[in-house]
């Protein structure tokens, strides 16, 4: 009976720390979201209150129609699918080719997609900036769609999958006189799914969120993507030049519609994300 | 021997295909910029192209600025701090959830906890902006019930700045490495702590001699995955920064860009960038020692 109570005391303090620190994680975004439905004036006023203190859309209404926020929404939309889908294809691809230990020269291509690994992409960023300079990218999509489409750690993490998916499989579809490319395509992309699910993922975060490149490589205000043009509205500093001030609720509401496409994409994929992660953290 | 390696070789052709756009990647856009910056190092590289090789002089004008030794250490204390925070937080979180036996609970705070690991280094930036911002939620409940008479400079002070790029930082990450930590500990076996029981352990025993041995090694990938990722933090640092807070929060792979793409110097520039990642080859390399990994 003693027992029992301790047990439950504690289980109840267990919630309460973790609720509470739930609320403290997400109390900052729980504001932005006020803000962001404040009308213009009561934002400019500032002050705390845990529910919009004049009720307005007008700052999804100037984010719409003044910013013309789509137009970046829809730039970060199409480069982030692009590049993740070859993203996946490309990393799944030589994922598979790994795992081919007959292959000659198979040992050495590994030893050398791991040292490629060690280099960090921001040391090499000047040179970067060049060499896509040099091959007409700048101010073009597809350079925000070739930046880190492939990358050594999708390959590995994709490698860890392949390698748990028995080889008999494999071996007998040969035998029936399967192609390469089909093995692949039958049996190892559909048995590797929660592997390609989490790479693609993480690259859709990386990508959708990725900042250094859009900033080397785009200058043009049409090819702006969602974080370019988040520096335009949220980094204050720079715009006492512009004409009009922005007010904190279009800022939020920039904020808050920057966030929403990974979020809704996590709620669907979420069960993907979370095994995905256990999966990583008990093969590595 | 030769002749089973040629056929292997004529049959291994489709593989060599299928990882050729990888290698492809590999070699034009990280071995060629390498090296490109590896030379640019030794050249007058400016606006325009290279004026020729200079020898040493880049590396001598980068260690004459005491800007550079500024930013340098700029990036280790912060790195100091998000390991800090990153890699020791999440193991009490995720100790927490284990112990919860609530699956509902537990499910819904892992499913949560993630979410910040989404955000960019701009939705972060702007989402502590309008909190800490001079007229926000914090400053306003300080201010009215009298803990401060002035609004706190978050972002617009050097000591404070640097503050703020950790803890947005570690902010970002807890969720995702809970869930890491998380993983591990539900692979330790649950025979172990009913032997400890039996041997009657207490708590802190349990935790000394079965929880931390069984999550040691995950403790080990995460404190060197967060060592690199600080090392080199640049978006976070460079939206942040500002004239007033710059000469706290500036890190060394943004003084590169600075440098290289707004001051044209890129012959400075890739030597700061040669000398960054040679000092994270080492620090990481260090820690490696020290943690037996």
């Amino acid at each position: 009976m003693k027992l029992k109570k301790k047990f439950t005391i504690k289980q109840i303090s267990l919630i309460v720390v973790l609720v509470f620190l739930l609320v403290l994680l997400f109390l900052p975004v729980w504001f932005s979201l006020v803000v962001s439905f404040t009308s213009s004036i009561a934002s400019l006023k500032g002050g705390l209150y845990f529910w919009p203190k004049v009720f307005s859309m007008e700052g999804y209404g100037i984010l719409f129609n003044s910013i013309n926020y789509l137009r970046p929404l829809f730039n970060s939309a199409f480069v982030t699918i692009v590049g993740t889908c070859s993203h996946v294809i490309f990393c799944s691809l030589a994922a598979y080719t790994l795992i081919q230990a007959r292959v000659p020269g198979i040992k050495w291509i590994t030893v050398f997609i791991l040292i490629t690994m060690a280099v960090p992409q921001q040391v090499l960023m000047i040179p970067t900036y060049l060499l896509y300079k040099d091959l007409g990218l700048i101010n073009t999509y597809a350079s925000l769609m070739i930046y880190s489409v492939v990358q050594g750690f999708s390959i590995l993490l994709m490698h860890s999958y392949f390698k748990g998916i028995p080889k008999d499989l494999a071996e007998s579809a040969r035998i029936d006189g399967a192609r390469e490319w089909q093995i692949y395509w039958k049996i190892y992309v559909p048995m590797g799914i929660p592997g390609l699910v989490t790479i693609f993922m993480l690259d859709a975060v990386s990508r959708w969120n990725n900042y250094t490149a859009a900033l080397l490589f785009i200058t043009k205000p049409e090819l702006y993507t969602v974080q370019l043009t988040l520096k335009t509205l949220v980094g204050a500093t720079e715009q006492a030049s512009s004409n009009f001030i922005i007010a904190p609720n279009t800022q939020m509401a920039a904020v808050v519609v920057g966030l929403l496409p990974l979020v809704i994409l996590y709620v669907f994929l979420q069960k993907f994300v979370l095994k995905g992660t256990n999966a990583g953290a008990v093969k590595e | 021997m030769t002749s089973k390696f040629y056929i292997n070789l004529r049959k291994s052709y489709i593989f060599y295909l299928f990882i050729t756009p990888a290698m492809i990647y590999f070699l034009v856009f990280v071995v060629y910029p390498l090296i490109q910056g590896l030379l640019m190092s030794f050249q007058n590289f400016g606006l325009l192209g290279s004026k020729g090789y200079i020898g040493l002089e880049n590396y001598r004008k980068l260690f004459a600025d005491p800007f550079f030794y500024q930013t340098i250490w700029n990036t280790l204390i912060v790195t100091v701090g998000i390991v800090a925070a990153s890699v020791l937080i999440p193991i009490i979180i995720a100790i927490a959830l284990d112990n919860l036996l609530l699956q509902k609970v537990k499910k819904f705070v892992q499913t949560t906890i993630y979410v910040p690991f989404l955000f960019s280094a701009l939705i972060i930036i702007g989402i502590y902006i309008n909190l800490l911002s001079p007229v926000g939620p914090f400053n306003s409940i300080m201010g009215a019930i009298g803990l401060i008479s002035e609004p706190i400079p978050f972002f617009t002070s050097d000591t404070l700045g640097r503050w703020m790029l950790i803890y947005m930082t570690a902010w970002h990450d807890i969720g995702f490495y809970t869930l890491i930590y998380l993983a591990a500990l539900t692979t330790i076996n649950p025979s172990l702590y009913e032997a400890a029981d039996i041997d009657g352990a207490n708590v802190f025993q349990k935790s000394r001699y079965v929880t931390f041995p069984g999550i040691l090694s995950t403790v080990k990938i995460v404190l060197l995955m967060v060592l690199m990722g600080a090392m080199r933090t640049f978006d976070m640092s460079y939206v942040m920064k500002n004239a007033a807070n710059y000469k706290g929060v500036t890190t060394a792979i943004v003084y590169t860009y600075d440098q290289g793409i707004l001051k044209f110097d890129m012959g400075l520039a890739s030597a700061a960038a040669g000398i960054i990642f040679i000092l994270s080859l080492l620090l990481v390399f260090t820690v490696k020692k020290i943690i037996r990994y």
